[in-house]
């Protein structure tokens, strides 16, 4: 069973300390991702649901912030996973650099990580070819609509084929549509690469529609209040409408919403 | 089509603009009989321009010439060393902390008073020209390239983190791009900066060769005509220097589609 975990965590907490007041984001929240697993992370803004992200792909800055617990990446440390660049990770924005375009902006990690230009050649162009964007590569990401340009964005982050995903509310600034269609095409690239995704947002009808299990965050300090498996088939597209996905929503708008008694 | 007839009009209007000042400005000199010591009239220097030119010795363009190489080299060095000393800021704080006063204390203090007292210390030669040029030109490069990075949006900061990307691959793919516009802003700002540090840097040094010196002594001897003349070498070569700059914004800007979003 440990060796098909991706990512562990045991009692993390993390404090904020720059407020002096030792502010506790999350508050001793321990979960287990397993291997090729979806599974998203729900809860109130403040939650420190992106904090967590922060955590598992060592990015977090520690000149404001400590951490307890125990966090395992592949088996190591995050540092050691992010060294060896196991994690990718997709922002609220797409974080693209403008002066590049689409092809230059998914080549960028290649490019760092040294590889040869033909081989970089031929994994942007599988790549943009994967989000259905091959036809826009020598575009700039100013030409893009939002949507067009989180896809980049993945693709990006796929680019050195890291073993897990991580996504901070990708799609949160897309309209519904929008959402809806990108939401179907991540799935079809998490089918296609089998990576491991952890993704965050504050929808729990995107949440209920693209993962496995769901984490249920409580208010500040961050806890687990409850881990929701999702028995429903893919696609859940004909799922949508039907009751047990609406019991799933029930059921977890019911849990963040009465989480005041509980704490 | 609209637009380029747009701006070959407000050529056409400039350039009658200056005509019809150069003629009041002739009909003054005249009507009012000023001696040429006081105020030359506009065909005397053209006339004196023109006889530098043909004469062969172009005398006054070379001067100019001379006095803007100098301007462009510590202009150069100016925006190399302050986008060097920017990143290096950027990344140590406390350095930042520590250089920021004297770094401020050189820009308050102004160029003519502190020339003399740069001289007296490092000699009066050519590198304490290009020094005093770069003292007062760096500045301005080391604030924008300083900020430029510390706006960067930390998102970026924790992406080329997750590459696991060494210092100097942060330095060339995400410091130098991002800091490209905003620096060409303050280079354009820069090249008449320079020239002027230049021209006035060169009167209390013994470099000679330059129009600085040049206008200086021409003035102390009466020559005003000459003094004009080499007036309108220095903003011909000025202007052109600030256009070309302008042209290298425009490409890069294009190229890279900055600042369309």
């Amino acid at each position: 069973m440990q060796k098909n975990n991706s990512i562990e965590l045991k009692e993390l907490s993390i404090l904020y300390n720059d407020l002096k007041i030792g502010l506790e984001a999350v508050s001793k929240a321990s979960f287990d991702v397993k291997n090729g697993e979806f599974i998203s992370i729900v809860g109130p803004s403040g939650c420190g649901k992106s904090t967590i992200l922060k955590v598992i792909s060592d990015t977090l800055d520690l000149s404001y912030s400590e951490t307890r617990g125990d966090v395992k990446v592949l088996g190591s440390s995050p540092k050691i996973a992010r060294e060896q660049r196991k994690i990718g990770f997709v922002f609220q924005k797409p974080t693209l650099l403008q002066w590049r375009n689409l092809e230059k902006n998914v080549s960028l990690p290649l490019e760092i990580i040294g590889l040869n230009k033909i081989e970089i050649k031929k994994r942007v162009k599988k790549l943009l070819k994967m989000v259905e964007l091959e036809k826009y590569a020598s575009y700039h990401p100013d030409q893009l609509s939002g949507g067009m340009q989180q896809k980049v964005s993945i693709a990006r982050a796929l680019a050195y084929d890291p073993e897990i995903l991580l996504m901070d509310e990708p799609f949160g600034a897309l309209d519904e549509i929008n959402r809806r269609k990108m939401n179907d095409e991540l799935l079809s690239v998490w089918k296609e690469t089998g990576k491991t995704i952890v993704f965050v947002t504050h929808s729990i009808e995107e949440a209920i529609y693209l993962s496995e299990r769901i984490i249920v965050l409580t208010k500040q300090p961050g806890r687990i209040k409850k881990i929701i498996n999702v028995d429903l088939p893919y696609p859940r597209k004909n799922e949508l409408g039907s009751m047990k996905f609406y019991k799933y929503i029930n059921q977890i708008r019911l849990l963040l919403e009465n989480e005041e008694e509980i704490v | 089509m609209k637009k380029k007839n747009n701006k070959i009009l407000s050529y056409l209007i400039n350039f009658s603009l200056i005509l019809i000042l150069l003629f009041i400005w002739e009909q003054i000199v005249v009507q009012f009989e000023i001696p040429k010591r006081i105020l030359p009239k506009p065909s005397q220097i053209i006339d004196y321009l023109a006889k530098d030119f043909t004469s062969g010795k172009y005398a006054l363009l070379t001067k100019t010439l001379l006095s803007f190489r100098d301007a462009l080299i510590g202009f150069s060095i100016s925006v190399f060393l302050g986008t060097l000393l920017g990143i290096i800021f950027h990344q140590f704080k406390i350095l930042k902390t520590i250089f920021s006063p004297f770094i401020l204390i050189s820009q308050l203090l102004p160029v003519p008073a502190f020339a003399p007292v740069v001289a007296a210390l490092l000699g009066y030669g050519f590198e304490t020209k290009i020094i005093i040029i770069v003292l007062f030109t760096i500045f301005p490069v080391i604030v924008t390239v300083e900020s430029t990075i510390s706006s960067l949006s930390a998102n970026y900061f924790a992406l080329f983190s997750s590459y696991n990307a060494k210092k100097i691959e942060v330095i060339k793919k995400l410091f130098l791009p991002s800091i490209l516009p905003d620096l060409i802003t303050t280079m354009k700002i820069l090249t008449t900066a320079s020239i002027v540090t230049s021209i006035i840097a060169e009167l209390p040094l013994t470099v000679s060769g330059g129009i600085g010196k040049d206008i200086y002594n021409s003035f102390n001897n009466q020559i005003t005509t000459r003094v004009w003349a080499s007036l309108v070498m220095l903003c011909t070569v000025s202007i052109l220097f600030f256009k070309s700059m302008l042209e290298i914004e425009k490409t890069i800007i294009n190229k890279y589609r900055y600042a369309k979003e």
